[in-house]
């Protein structure tokens, strides 16, 4: 076997006999809002354990985003859970390159006058929000700042600004949409 | 006129001319970016077929781990899955096996899975009922796999027929019982 098969694959074995699910007549009682590293949770048939937990805050809220890995194939997602009335999930469907988009000088310009739009992949895109948060990652706190544009099919891409004027500043961008709790099967915790 | 048009009609000519050579070179440049040796094609053959086995020994790890509370059976089945895997990579790195491994491969690929499937499908009463059998039948078949992975390791040089043996003895009585 070449030995990249056989890390790959070693480590997928790795993961998933980490598993130790609860019994199905079980699940149902199992909360979204308890998940922590090392918990599986299986979306659109695809099984996951959660490698890391990171908080997001801004003035008025705070939210969680679940870094997971795909069991079988290894592939990195990640999950939101914000809790207003209900609870709202926010599943990322990949990253974006910021080349694919309207440079950062337009994009702020958007979100001063608070309209716009983007165009990616033949969809349209508007300006929905910007805003501030902090970053928390177990003791380490960053700022962040988001950029929100929203198609009608209501999907989300979101361009997260990072560092400052005396670091320099970086850009992310993700294709996200918002899915049901049900969606989300908890395995175990 | 005339001068014209044969002035014309060479400047066409090396125009021509100068695009087949230029198209040529490119074709040139994709075949040599695409050409293997018969090292590297049977290697990549190799990797591809391994990657599809373990890939399907995975799904199965994962469908048990998901659906099995008992972890005995969690057990037995990952015993056989690793003992599987180092068969199997023992076999390709031998290269003494290509009919018995083809025979080998489909306790990963079909009587494992349809063990398995085949009593998670009898819902949890009947599960009950036939724990036992399901419990008796994975430990046979982990007992030949173990049998498979101790003759193949075996430092006797006998090891290689007896291994192929084995496989085909061990084929037609599960080829038999699971249609």
């Amino acid at each position: 076997m070449s030995n990249l098969i056989k890390i790959e694959t070693d480590k997928k074995f790795g993961l998933i006999r980490k598993l130790k699910s609860v019994p199905l007549s079980d699940r149902h009682t199992l909360s979204i809002k308890d998940l922590k590293k090392d918990s599986f949770i299986r979306v659109f048939k695809d099984t996951y354990i959660v490698d890391d937990v990171y908080t997001y805050q801004d003035k008025e809220d705070t939210w969680t985003e679940l870094k997971l890995i795909n069991v079988l194939t290894l592939e990195v997602k990640y999950l939101e859970i914000e809790e207003d009335d209900e609870i709202e999930l926010s599943w990322t469907e990949k990253e974006i390159s910021m080349k694919d988009l309207p440079d950062v000088d337009t994009i702020e310009d958007m979100a001063d006058e608070e309209s716009g739009q983007i165009k990616y992949a033949g969809n349209i895109f508007y300006y929905d929000d910007d805003y501030k948060a902090k970053f928390i990652k177990k003791d380490k706190k960053e700022k962040v700042y988001f950029y929100d544009f929203l198609s009608d099919d209501k999907k989300m891409i979101t361009i997260e600004e990072w560092g400052s004027d005396k670091t320099g500043y970086s850009y992310q961008a993700f294709l996200s949409f918002s899915i049901p709790v049900e969606a989300v099967e908890i395995l175990s915790l | 006129m005339g001068r014209v048009l044969i002035i014309t009609l060479l400047l066409l000519g090396i125009v021509g001319v100068a695009f087949y050579f230029l198209k040529n070179k490119k074709v040139e440049k994709k075949t040599e970016k695409k050409e293997m040796s018969p090292e590297e094609i049977k290697e990549k053959i190799q990797n591809d077929n391994l990657k599809k086995h373990m890939d399907r020994l995975l799904v199965l790890n994962l469908k048990v781990r998901t659906d099995f509370e008992d972890l005995k059976i969690i057990k037995i089945v990952e015993e056989t899955i690793d003992s599987i895997k180092k068969i199997t990579d023992e076999m390709v790195k031998l290269e003494n096996f290509s009919e018995a491994s083809v025979m080998f491969n489909r306790i990963g690929e079909k009587y494992l899975p349809e063990l398995i499937d085949g009593y998670l499908n009898l819902g949890e009463a009947k599960q009950k009922e036939n724990k036992e059998e399901f419990v008796a039948n994975l430990n046979k078949l982990s007992e030949e796999v173990k049998k498979i992975e101790n003759s193949l390791f075996d430092e006797n040089e006998k090891s290689f027929d007896r291994t192929n043996i084995l496989i085909k003895s061990m084929f037609e009585d599960f080829e038999g019982r699971i249609k």
